[in-house]
């Protein structure tokens, strides 16, 4: 797909949900493909605004709340949503998402707002038993909740990994343009996603370098854009809205299908993810073949940053200089493109 | 960062003095089974089932008392700049990562009891998105394991959950997040049983829920008296330690009886009339944990302007969130106890609901209300609450404040701030 087929996506997210009618929507980037690609159900992703809120969403939502619930919320309150979708998931696996469930069911319980039925996927993603149970069950709650049956749960567990194929096909010959890749990852989150898996364009190589982009996940390509305007280009992204959301093809093959999304939703890269996050952004880093990183974690982010020592040290380990930038602004207002510039400079 | 500026606070009921002389006599008990004699202790959350700990005679190190005693000690400041020398965010949750900033601190010389020796775990429930990575790097500080519990999502949303919480807790808490938090007790059980040698026993767990009913009660039923009592008998500075050390020692011999003490005590300075200021005027509510690094904030307006704190959540909390009726089913009506301690405070709609009742039944003029700036769990369901509370006619004072944290907080302007605001409300 070219650049500007993404353009377009992007430039009017709630496109294809209001064609499709009765549309399911969603918050967050650990709800299972699987079940959001199940046949006919039609699913995409509330879309945000990089400025973030309103009056309403201000007047619900404490400060700790990124701009992006706050800009999901008020376009909630301006009703928005109302007639595009049936239904909206949101996910216990992030804080910020499960805060907004029970502020939305609240403000439709007193009247306050209207609008599509909020549900919650309930992963648990402690590495236990108990735990993986846990979501297990809410993979069947959800689905029987969206009238999703086995049959069609399969078959979109088996669509989910022909889309986790492709990503990995795309990731294999990924070559520069780190923009491209970033509307990509976003416009999946508001189309079908088969259309989009075509070839890459030709790209040119980077000028001067690659450059690995982790930590909270931006509101657009503007980091990518700072990146490029200082010579590099990123090749790769460690955060969970990226392509990386899609994960590993499950396993259908042994036990149910709904024990293999269960532990795929344990494995997806979230802020409360169990996992050996140092090992993790070292790997991530040499398979972009990355001649740098950034870890750039936004003002309200008050889990990743906690990962952010280890994560430098292994980076450091690994030979990779690196820029942590934290508390910052979501919408990069706040200077981020010249620190991103000041320190490709300097590696240069 | 530590200003210093806070008070201490005017005790009233003898009680008071006891509970206090309890838990430093406790406190130095415990720092000898675990520091002298290297018994095998845990540090636990305030929401997680410290009944197994009880059952099981284990020493239990509860984080956010551990976190309270530092601030007291005024060593928050200095062991927060440890935590972002070593590259920790300075946008942290305080209350639980001052635990973790003392271990990284590693200042034998500053640190109570010369810092924590190696507990055999860390348990934590899982009630926002940092919690994992503050207690997952205070265990491998402390080269021990962390066994963290899940928070799941709470589908049954019962405005008034507080009214049915005690006996139809099965219904309110829902069995499927009873089902797991079972589970993950029964997990944790064979973690500590094989860590320690020692061995749980559910018979006694029964028995120690029903002596917790019975403590528990005692306090509800003080609440209730000093919500209806007028001039207030008892501010929020007595409540507030005799309601949490004996919660800490949840179903002991010694916290029943205190309870009972405190009930007493409570009924006879009603009866007596007796009031905590001279001259009542404006009964005010404290939404928030504990101001730990200035006790003294909450008496500060009682002589000059008659405004009394009434009303924190800690006591009026201990009838609707403890007490649970056993129906033979102890680990599941202990369940139901943990598994939401911290949503109903936090989250719509139980927060909002629950806040303006009590508003209502311990008739208050005016609410401040605590918000942490670095920290969505505790700021979590303020608006909303404050929104709830405006509506019934209250008027709200938030202020951007951290509980144990005293980097922004002055004693004298805070007080001015508060005065200001009754002024403009015209309750002054």
């Amino acid at each position: 797909m070219t650049e500007t087929e993404l353009d377009a996506i992007l430039s009017d997210p709630l496109a294809e949900a209001r064609a499709a009618g009765g549309a399911i929507g969603y918050v967050g980037f650990d709800i299972p493909q699987d079940i959001l690609l199940s046949p006919g159900l039609n699913a995409f992703h509330l879309p945000w605004r990089p400025e973030g809120g309103g009056a309403a969403a201000e007047k619900w939502t404490e400060s700790s709340f990124p701009p992006l619930a706050k800009s999901i919320l008020q376009q909630w309150a301006d009703g928005v949503f109302d007639n595009i979708f049936e239904y909206v998931i949101f996910t216990r696996g992030n804080d910020v998402s499960q805060r907004l469930y029970y502020y939305v069911c609240e403000l439709q319980r007193t009247g306050v707002v209207k609008g599509p039925q909020p549900l919650i996927f309930d992963a648990a993603k402690i590495r236990r038993a108990s735990s993986l149970a846990h979501t297990e069950d809410a993979v069947r709650r959800l689905c029987a909740g969206l009238g999703v049956s086995e049959e069609a749960l399969a078959a979109g567990a088996k669509r989910a990994n022909e889309c986790r194929n492709a990503v990995a096909a795309l990731n294999t010959n990924r070559q520069g343009a780190g923009a491209y890749y970033e509307k990509l990852a976003r416009a999946l989150l508001f189309a079908a996603p088969e259309p989009l898996f075509g070839p890459a364009p030709e790209l040119a190589p980077p000028p001067k370098g690659r450059l690995l982009l982790a930590g909270s996940t931006p509101p657009d390509g503007r980091l990518h854009a700072a990146a490029a305007r200082a010579g590099y280009e990123v090749a790769g992204e460690y955060y969970d809205g990226a392509l990386l959301r899609y994960g590993a093809p499950v396993n259908l093959e042994e036990g149910s299908v709904e024990r293999a999304i269960a532990q795929a939703t344990q494995d997806a890269l979230s802020p409360r993810l169990f996992a050996d996050e140092a090992a993790s952004i070292a790997k991530a880093a040499r398979a972009a073949n990355a001649d740098a990183a950034i870890i750039w974690l936004i003002e309200e982010d008050e889990a990743l940053v906690w990962r952010l020592p280890r994560q430098l040290d292994a980076l450091k380990q690994a030979g990779i200089p690196a820029l942590s930038l934290t508390r910052r602004r979501w919408d990069a207002g706040d200077g981020a493109a010249a620190d991103i510039a000041a320190f490709l400079g300097s590696l240069s | 960062m530590t200003t210093g500026s806070g008070r201490r606070s005017r005790k009233d009921l003898a009680a008071t003095e006891a509970a206090t002389a309890y838990q430093k006599a406790f406190g130095a008990e415990l720092k000898r089974r675990v520091v002298e004699l290297g018994e095998p202790f845990a540090v636990a959350q305030a929401d997680t089932p410290h009944e197994i700990f009880h059952v099981m005679d284990m020493p239990l190190v509860t984080n956010q008392w551990w976190s309270a005693y530092i601030s007291a000690k005024q060593l928050s400041g200095r062991y927060f700049e440890a935590l972002l020398e070593r590259g920790y965010p300075a946008n942290s949750c305080k209350y639980c990562s001052l635990g973790f900033a003392c271990t990284v601190a590693n200042d034998p010389a500053s640190a109570p009891w010369g810092g924590l020796p190696k507990p055999s775990v860390l348990v934590a429930r899982l009630t926002c998105d940092c919690i994992q990575h503050v207690f997952s790097e205070w265990a491998q500080a402390l080269d021990t394991d962390f066994f963290p519990m899940e928070a799941p999502a709470w589908e049954h949303k019962e405005p008034n959950w507080f009214e049915r919480s005690n006996e139809h807790w099965e219904e309110v808490y829902e069995s499927r997040r009873i089902d797991l938090m079972v589970a993950e007790m029964h997990e944790l059980i064979a973690l500590l049983e094989e860590k320690t040698g020692r061995r749980f026993s559910e018979d006694r767990l029964r028995v120690l829920m029903e002596k917790i009913n019975e403590q528990e009660s005692y306090i509800a039923e003080a609440a209730r008296m000093i919500g209806e009592a007028r001039p207030c008998p008892v501010s929020i500075a007595d409540q507030m330690p005799n309601t949490m050390i004996p919660q800490w020692h949840r179903g002991s011999d010694w916290a029943v009886a205190h309870a009972r003490r405190v009930r007493d005590e409570v009924r006879e300075r009603v009866k007596a009339g007796a009031g905590v200021a001279k001259n009542e005027r404006i009964r005010l509510m404290w939404i928030g944990a504990g101001l730990w690094h200035d006790p003294g904030f909450y008496q500060a307006l009682e002589e000059d302007a008659g405004a009394v704190f009434v009303w924190s959540m800690y006591m009026p909390f201990a009838g609707p969130q403890y007490i649970r009726a056993v129906k033979d089913e102890p680990m599941r009506a202990l369940a139901s106890r943990i598994c939401a301690m911290n949503e109903v405070l936090h989250l719509p709609p139980w927060m909002n609901s629950w806040m303006a009742s009590e508003a209502k039944r311990c008739g208050i003029d005016a609410v401040l209300m605590l918000m942490p700036p670095d920290n969505r769990l505790s700021q979590s369901g303020t608006k909303m609450t404050k929104e709830a509370l405006e509506a019934a006619g209250v008027p709200v004072l938030a202020l951007d404040a951290d509980m144990v944290d005293a980097k922004n907080w002055d004693h004298d302007t805070m007080v001015g701030k508060v005065k200001g605001f009754l002024k403009a409300e015209a309750l002054l």
